[in-house]
């Protein structure tokens, strides 16, 4: 376990509901991270979990709840302004599952964008963060090649590198080794590892269990649109109290 | 081949040269602008907006260009004397590149939308997700990716547009084809053929350096594709 929980609550989530036409994903989901912390999301796949993770930075916009990080609180059930969404947003950054680096810009350009386009940094200043970030995740020498040069599990890191360089509140990470080659999965998960280890919050969805095992300070699983268990990795996963956890972890450990 | 050819007739076609470039890059310019806003209505929401921008679409996609040319220069000095404004006396370029202006927009619109739809959904999330505004998403990620995709059909469209400007002398905008029919006229029709074959290698020419402008620029615009730099 790593992870350095203070107790002061970074992200909150109150009363979550997101449906798709007519279909309700998540039904009223409330969550605390605290800073510092790893929450681990798991759940078998439509479940809401990476609904749930898209709600954090609004890229799905939910239907009722409430959303804070930091000191942006925002109540979905009222008309929201998009001055609130973008500000929710500044304070979040989000590792996809498919890298989504920006195809035409390089891999320096893709870790500044945030920094001087988004929040005004300076051009100097935010290229020797850029730098510290991708050489933080073992990219030091790439930084003027494109994506489509690089292997899958560099582009993640480069990606990894591009949230650590804002300096988030919270990293959200939606399964982000769910589309690499399997020799390239223990590189992306040694840096994820890394960087909690240094008391970056994140929220992480995966299907590794084994990996949210190693390095979640807290678990959450998610069924059909709720939470149906959480606590620490050895309580959720090694002693999951719902029969149907159970299943759904002898499946995925027997892989 | 007449004597003079070259050295009478081509420098007086050449005259319209610029007549020709004018209403080639002032619609283009015009229906780029035009085109950008139809198309941002038309992948947005399917309101009032959006089905106005429909209509306007497939009628001038639906009718032929040389009718929509004499709308606009028999038409529009009617609607323009409603509001009591007499506008017979402009020069007949100007409705030619209003017309050719508005056509043009719904092909570039459809043209942009195409390249739009064919952007990867995750580049303009990811772009969200770092904290674009729909401006700097749209600059930084949106434009130059959809720009991508569209350039092929953009080159068509302009290659179209320079050798349909062939058709102002119609309503007595004169360039490079009008020039070259009042050559010919005045002289009975001799000399007719060679001519013609002068004006077609003009707008080969221009056309090649269309093709040419434009495949460097598509060649700019993939270079962040190419595996080994």
């Amino acid at each position: 376990m790593t992870g350095h929980d203070t107790g002061e609550t970074v992200v909150s989530l109150k009363g979550i509901r997101k449906s798709f036409s007519g279909n309700e994903i998540l039904k009223g989901v409330d969550l605390e991270v605290r800073k510092g912390e790893v929450l681990s999301i798991l759940g078998p796949s439509g479940s809401g979990k990476t609904t749930l993770l898209r709600c954090v930075n609004a890229l799905e916009r939910p239907d009722a709840g409430i959303v804070r990080v930091d000191g942006t609180t925002i109540d979905f059930s009222g008309k929201v302004p998009n001055k609130q969404i973008l500000e929710l947003r500044r304070k979040t950054a989000m590792v996809f599952q498919n890298y989504n680096l920006f195809k035409n810009k390089t891999v320096l350009d893709n870790v500044t964008q945030g920094l001087t386009v988004v929040r005004g940094v300076a051009k100097n200043e935010a290229r020797e963060r850029a730098l510290k970030a991708l050489s933080s995740v073992g990219m030091d020498g790439y930084e003027d090649r494109y994506p489509v040069q690089l292997s899958g599990g560099q582009q993640q890191r480069v990606s990894i590198a591009r949230a650590l360089a804002i300096r988030p509140d919270v990293i959200l990470l939606d399964e982000p080794t769910s589309a690499l080659d399997p020799e390239l999965v223990s590189d992306v998960n040694d840096v994820i590892t890394k960087v909690a280890g240094t008391g970056v919050t994140m929220i992480l969805v995966t299907h590794e269990i084994r990996f949210a095992r190693n390095v979640a300070s807290r678990v959450v699983f998610v069924e059909q649109g709720n939470i149906i268990e959480e606590g620490t990795p050895e309580q959720v996963i090694d002693n999951p109290q719902s029969p149907r956890i159970k299943e759904f972890l002898s499946k995925m450990m027997a892989k | 081949m007449p004597s003079d050819l070259l050295t009478g007739v081509l420098p007086r076609i050449l005259q319209y040269l610029p007549a020709t470039l004018l209403y080639w890059i002032v619609p283009s310019v015009l229906a780029l602008f035009l085109g950008t806003l139809l198309c941002v209505v038309r992948v947005g929401r399917h309101n009032i907006l959006y089905w106005l921008c429909t209509v306007f679409i497939s009628f001038f996609r639906g009718t032929p260009g040389i009718v929509q040319i004499y709308l606009v220069f028999f038409g529009l000095p009617k609607v323009f004397y409603l509001f009591g404004l007499d506008i017979d006396d402009w020069d007949p370029g100007v409705f030619f590149i209003i017309a050719t202006a508005l056509n043009l927009s719904c092909f570039i619109c459809e043209t942009l939308r195409g390249g739009y739809l064919g952007v990867d959904r995750g580049q303009i999330e990811t772009g969200l997700s770092i904290g674009y505004n729909r401006v700097q998403n749209f600059i930084h990620v949106i434009a130059p990716q959809t720009l991508k995709v569209a350039v092929l059909n953009l080159k068509n469209l302009e290659i179209d547009v320079l050798k349909d400007t062939s058709v102002a002398y119609t309503i007595g905008a004169v360039e490079i084809l009008g020039s070259a029919k009042a050559i010919i006229s005045a002289q009975y029709g001799t000399g007719q053929l060679w001519i013609l074959g002068l004006v077609a290698i003009i707008y080969f020419v221009l056309c090649s350096l269309i093709e040419v402008g434009f495949t460097l620029a598509s060649h700019r615009m993939e270079r962040y594709e190419r595996r080994y730099a």
